[in-house]
């Protein structure tokens, strides 16, 4: 690695613009992942579009502080108030409740700050280390390599289906479907045009999201909201916020939970660079571990504070592992390493391993925001950490209607184009449906973003090989690949097996 | 009679969907045209859309098997909200034809009071909730980011 070039794109980070942009992305960040019901996945979503309008590495410092920072701070809610803020944070309710109601929420807010950082820095320095060879050993990929990375890309359809694969892969294949909109990729034929000039740019996926993902999850937010619940909900966070106690943890404790910590932050990023597994199995299946060697294994689930330690390490230590395999493989990790493939796309970047010889410097730049945001984290974490308790304040009503407004103001903002804002509008009304039916939206995103790369890879490679499908089967690496792809279903077979053992 | 549940019918849409994209699909044509060698226009969209299909009689299946979720319960205080979702879409509806019609702000403006005073919001919180939130979209987009919202 040049050191110079790391040096040079460093530089080139540290300018009042960026530093500012990317503590206004932890700030929102710790907002929206502190609000039950906002996950990292909407916020990205929403500010992706208007992030477009600034220079990449401003855009880019703003979405990576949102991402990382949404995810510790899904832990506050899961300390104070015993629920999940993102789904990552399920395996923080075990010990970090606890840990709240014996009087040391403070230490567990602290705790979830401090040790997500740290999950985060060492999930980076991976991600610096690896993905160069990791993209060096691509750089030679032709169309049957990029089918079948854009295959294994689908594969997340699975485990983006929740709880129902049947229905999750019904509408994965409509937005494959739904992706074929516009000129054909390689004759230049139009298809399902119907003669618009718009319908012939094809259909934009980020408007569709960010109504998915946004004006949808409102729409089930109103739909499901009791008066009834309100008082009690009310009642639970003034008690909540009632008292803390001390926030940062001594020193005898950082010696004990360094080792169990460090574990779970080499474990995580594995787990987040394999596309099949998400930050929920990771954390808790890093706390499992940790249970397992721990001195004090019986103290685990009653308010140990290594355990919460543990599972907040592994939260944030998966986005390292996502984003080696998205920016090194074009494969995205988690829904929204999808949405930050589609943000590198606005900027006229490919994630895969030309963006390694094509844009060094920005990839590089990537890097470095990963341990920027980490370090805003710490900081603005451990400062708020007793404020955030007031975050929870908010009544939803101010919420949804903010959310609406930024919908709005998001899909408008990428084209100017208010087509989009009626695209983003049909998106939030069947991402309300696809939520009372129990159907994903995750799949028909994925399906909308991947088919452009399957279909135009797919074609390539039968047009190489005379319409032979034996072209698939002679190139080594493709055939690893496709092994891969198999393994990958069986591990998400056994992960769901995994996850029923558990809830029985 | 049984009353239609929701799995069957969105099903059944899913189906729909998978047609209007299978049919025209088989006249893009399957192979290339002429000496061209690999697959035509057709041949994607007919595979996904075909795909599409199969699994919306899966879920048709399903639903007329093993019986198909609520997709709204039955909880009276949840089935009330119904009338609040509705007015929200159509007053969304309403803001679309002000921004179309006259101006994005005084749009954004009038949705954000008229949301906040059916989500029961005081008079007082409306107003300046409404204020701020127009004037930072107006701050921060159309004179910071230059994105001009007159159509």
């Amino acid at each position: 690695m040049d050191m110079s070039l790391w040096w040079e794109s460093f530089l080139a980070l540290l300018t009042p613009e960026v530093l500012m942009f990317n503590v206004l992305g932890v700030l929102i960040g710790i907002v929206i992942g502190a609000l039950p019901g906002l996950s990292a996945t909407m916020a990205v979503a929403i500010l992706t579009p208007i992030t477009f309008w600034f220079a990449p590495a401003c855009g880019f410092a703003m979405l990576i502080g949102v991402w990382n920072s949404a995810i510790f701070a899904g832990g506050i809610t899961a300390v104070l108030i015993n629920t999940p803020g993102t789904p990552a944070s399920i395996a923080s309710t075990f010990d970090g409740y606890q840990m709240y109601r014996q009087g040391r929420g403070g230490l567990a807010l602290g705790i979830n700050v401090i040790y997500s950082a740290f999950g985060g820095l060492i999930s980076t320095l991976f991600l610096i280390f690896l993905a160069f060879p990791i993209a060096a050993f691509t750089v030679s990929f032709g169309p049957t390599e990029y089918f079948m990375l854009a295959l294994f890309g689908l594969m997340m359809m699975i485990s983006v289906s929740e709880n129902n694969v049947v229905k999750g892969m019904a509408v994965g294949f409509a937005g494959l479907t739904l992706s074929t909109v516009g000129i054909d990729p390689i004759l230049a034929v139009k298809r399902y045009t119907m003669d618009s000039t718009s319908l012939a740019a094809g259909i934009s996926f980020l408007p569709v999201m960010i109504g998915m993902f946004g004006l949808g999850e409102v729409f089930n937010q109103i739909y499901e909201h009791k008066k009834s619940d309100e008082a009690s909900a009310v009642a639970m966070i003034k008690q909540a916020a009632a008292k803390l106690g001390r926030i940062l943890p001594t020193f005898k404790e950082i010696k004990q939970f360094f080792r169990p910590t460090t574990l779970a932050g080499v474990e995580s990023t594995i787990i987040g660079a394999i596309p099949e597994a998400g930050a929920d199995i990771a954390s808790i299946i890093c706390w499992g571990q940790a249970k397992k060697l721990s001195k004090h294994p019986e103290e685990y689930g009653k308010g140990s504070a290594e355990g919460f330690a543990v599972s907040c390490t592994s939260n944030n230590g998966v986005l390292g592992g996502a984003l080696t395999t998205m920016l090194t493989l074009g494969i995205p990790g988690d829904a929204v390493t999808a949405i930050l493939i589609g943000s590198l796309m606005m900027y006229g970047m490919q994630p895969g391993p030309k963006m390694f010889t094509e844009d060094t410097g920005f990839v590089m730049q990537i890097m470095q925001l990963m341990i920027l945001s980490n370090v805003a984290i710490v900081i603005f974490g451990l400062l708020s950490a007793k404020m955030s308790a007031r975050i929870l304040n908010a009544k939803p009503q101010t919420v949804w209607v903010g959310v609406i407004a930024l919908c709005v103001v998001g899909s408008y903002a990428l084209n100017n184009s208010f087509s989009d804002v009626l695209l983003m509008a049909v998106g939030g009304v069947v991402g309300f449906f696809f939520k009372r039916g129990g159907f994903a939206p995750g799949p028909f995103i994925l399906g909308l973003l991947l088919g452009g790369m399957l279909e135009s890879n797919l074609r390539r490679a039968l047009v190489m090989s005379q319409g032979s499908v034996s072209i698939f089967f002679e190139r080594p690496v493709t055939l690893v690949l496709m092994i891969l792809i198999v393994l990958t279903l069986c591990f998400s077979l056994f992960k769901r097996m995994f996850k029923r053992r558990n809830s029985k | 009679m049984q009353k239609l549940k929701g799995d069957p019918l969105m099903g059944f849409l899913v189906v729909i969907f998978g047609l209007l994209f299978f049919v025209p699909g088989l006249g893009y044509g399957l192979s290339s045209p002429g000496n061209l060698p690999g697959p035509g226009a057709g041949f994607f969209p007919v595979i996904t859309s075909g795909l599409t299909i199969c699994f919306g009689l899966w879920i048709i299946y399903d639903g007329l098997k093993k019986g198909s979720v609520d997709y709204f319960g039955s909880d009276p205080e949840q089935r009330a909200n119904f009338k609040i979702l509705a007015i929200v879409c159509l007053a969304f509806v309403v803001f679309l034809l002000i921004w179309l019609f006259i101006n994005f702000f005084l749009g954004i403006a009038l949705l954000s009071l008229f949301y906040n005073f059916i989500f029961g919001r005081t008079w007082k919180f409306n107003l300046i909730f409404s204020l701020v939130l127009t004037a930072l979209l107006y701050g921060v987009f159309e004179k910071l980011l230059y994105i001009q919202f007159a159509l």
